[in-house]
Formats: C-alpha cells, structure tokens, sequence
C-alpha cells in the first residue's frame, strides 16, 4: 500500500531543510516502495540491496538543496535511484549492466514452458482470467529482459505515467513504449503456454 | 461487417484506450470476438500486474537511513556577530571622539577604584574561557560518541 504524505513537496522539502528530520521520515516511507521497485529489478544481488538503498536517501539528503521542483520530488528520487543502480552495476557487475540493457529477446523466451514456437497470430487463444493470473504472472515476468521488467513495474504497479518514467530512467517515450508493447506481448505469449499445458 | 483484424498493436492499444480506435476498427471490432478475446486477455494482464504484490525491504529502511544520517548543523547566525561589530563600532568611535577625556579621567581615578574596575572584568573573562572550553569538549565528545 502507497503512503500518503500530508505535505506538498515544496512544503516537504522546506522542512527538511530547515532541519526537521520527522519529515525526511516521512519522505522516505512515501517513496520507499518506488525505490524497491528499482531496486529489486534492477539489482539481482540480494545482498547489495541494502547499502544501495541507504546509499540512495543519503544521496537525497544531501543533494536536496539542489532539487528546483522541476519534476515530481518522488521521481526525482527515482532517478536518484535509478542513476545509482546503474552507477553499481558498471562498477560493481558490468556483466549484469550489459544484461540490464540487453532487450533483445532471450533467445527462447518460452523455453521454460516447453514448446519454443510462439503462437501464431492467427492461433486461437485461450482466455486468460485476472484472478487465475495473480500468481503466474510474477514468474512469467521474470523471464523478461530486467529493463522490460522495471518498466512494466513502474507503468503497472506504481501506475506511474510515460512522462514519469522517462524522467526517471533517461529513455525517450517512443523507446519505453515499444518496451511495453514488447514486454505485454512476451507476457501474453508466455502466459497462454502455460495455460496450454494446465498449469493455470 | 470489416474483416481486416486488428493487429497486435491496436490490439493492445484497444485494451489501453479503446476510445482511440478509428471507426473501421471499433466497427469491426465490436463484432469481431476474436479480437474481443485478445484484448480481454491483454486487459487481464494488466489486472494481474497491477494487482502483483509490490517488491519490499525486509529491513527498516527509514531507520537505518536516519541513523546514518550526518549530525545536525547548528544554523550560523549573523546576529549575535553584527552585535559585536556595533559594539566595537561603538568603542572605537568614543575612543577617537572622548580620548582625550579618558586619559585624563584614568589618571584621576585612585588606583583602588581602577583595580574595582579592572578585576571583575578579568574574573568574568576567564569564567567565559572556562565555559567556552567546556562546550566545545562536550560537543566533540559527541561527535566521538556519534
């Protein structure tokens, strides 16, 4: 469940600034499910997490005289986070870095569900209900490239807008359009066989 | 009726936004179950995924962060500094108008009175060196401890 704040961010801010660390608190349980999100697609390792995560706030916390409310003070911290994840990668886990940008579809995506051909478009589908989906779906979208998966968490589960994202990972809206278009369609297909074989 | 499918993409857009469809599309759609299941499907997904349990620390994040975060600065104040310039200010301009009469009012002065002037404002300077001193040692062994 989100957090709400009771403040503007301007207001937030300010008071931050002004040395009050309750509302640092609170900025931190307002964004600290956007920042998991990021962090958890983008960071396998789970041990890394956590100093990254810290890492993140006190990044915010000093550079928050900086920020001029030219966005959202949530997504700029997703770009904090964003920024930081990439940064740990290259430094730490450059092969996990060329991984996380490598959209190219794995080479059989549907292997894990057995027959590698993807149905053709002219197959006839099986209705996929939402209720049966709830547990399939997070193994399905493991399979996805991680930038598809970290994008599909941002549009879906932060119900986070275009514009947002892109402020937030630096992509251009026609590339993160095409992410989810690819992403949806990987999912559909990859759900289907699993459907196929009765496992749903 | 429009026989032509919609294709993956406007598939997928009618699931996001049927209202963008154009009118041959939504004609044929409308009647087209097909195309109705595919984008059912499609809107099922998007359910599924924004119904998907959110990725969480195990951990008190806040906690750990405000425990790292640096000690508070104390905020520097120009007040008690522009006091202290007026006051010098102000000394400096009785010692070039009243000079003259100081001197002459010093040398009137017997030497027991001047020593009544003198020693309280001596007693009172190292009372205030003593207490500075012990502010500052308390302030860096916080700083330690912390």
């Amino acid at each position: 469940m989100k957090y709400e704040l009771p403040y503007t961010d301007e207001t937030l801010v300010r008071k931050i600034l002004g040395g009050d660390r309750y509302a640092f608190h609170l900025l931190i349980k307002h964004t600290e499910r956007l920042v998991a999100q990021l962090v958890f697609k983008m960071i396998p390792v789970a041990e890394d997490r956590k100093d990254l995560a810290q890492e993140v706030y006190l990044k915010v916390y000093s550079s928050l005289p900086q920020f001029r409310f030219r966005s959202k003070l949530s997504t700029w911290i997703g770009q904090i986070t964003y920024n930081a994840c990439l940064h740990h990668l290259e430094k730490k886990r450059p092969v996990l870095l060329k991984a996380f940008f490598d959209d190219n579809e794995k080479e059989d995506p549907l292997k894990f569900v057995g027959n590698a051909a993807q149905p053709a478009e002219n197959e006839t589908e099986n209705r996929l209900f939402a209720k049966e989906l709830e547990e399939t779906i997070a193994t399905a979208l493991h399979q996805l490239p991680l930038i598809q998966q970290t994008i599909v968490a941002l549009f879906y589960q932060e119900e986070l807008n275009l514009e947002e994202i892109s402020g937030i990972t630096g992509l251009p809206e026609g590339t993160l359009k095409s992410h989810l278009f690819r992403a949806r369609r990987q999912l559909k297909h990859i759900l289907l066989r699993i459907k196929k074989r009765g496992e749903l | 009726m429009n026989d032509q499918h919609l294709t993956e993409p406007e598939i997928q857009q009618a699931a996001d936004n049927p209202e963008l469809l154009c009118r041959a599309q939504e004609e044929h759609f409308i009647q087209c179950v097909n195309c109705q299941l595919k984008v059912d499907n499609y809107r099922a997904i998007a359910g599924g995924l924004a119904h998907m349990k959110s990725s969480a620390f195990d951990f008190d994040l806040s906690a750990q962060v405000m425990a790292a975060l640096p000690p508070k600065k104390v905020p520097y104040s120009l007040i008690p500094a522009f006091a202290a310039g007026l006051g010098a200010l102000l000394i400096a301009v009785m010692v070039v108008v009243f000079g003259n009469r100081i001197n002459s009012f010093l040398a009137a002065m017997s030497a027991s009175l001047l020593y009544l002037a003198i020693i309280p404002a001596l007693v009172l300077l190292v009372l205030q060196l003593v207490l500075t001193y012990r502010d500052h040692q308390r302030k860096m062994n916080n700083l330690i401890n912390s």
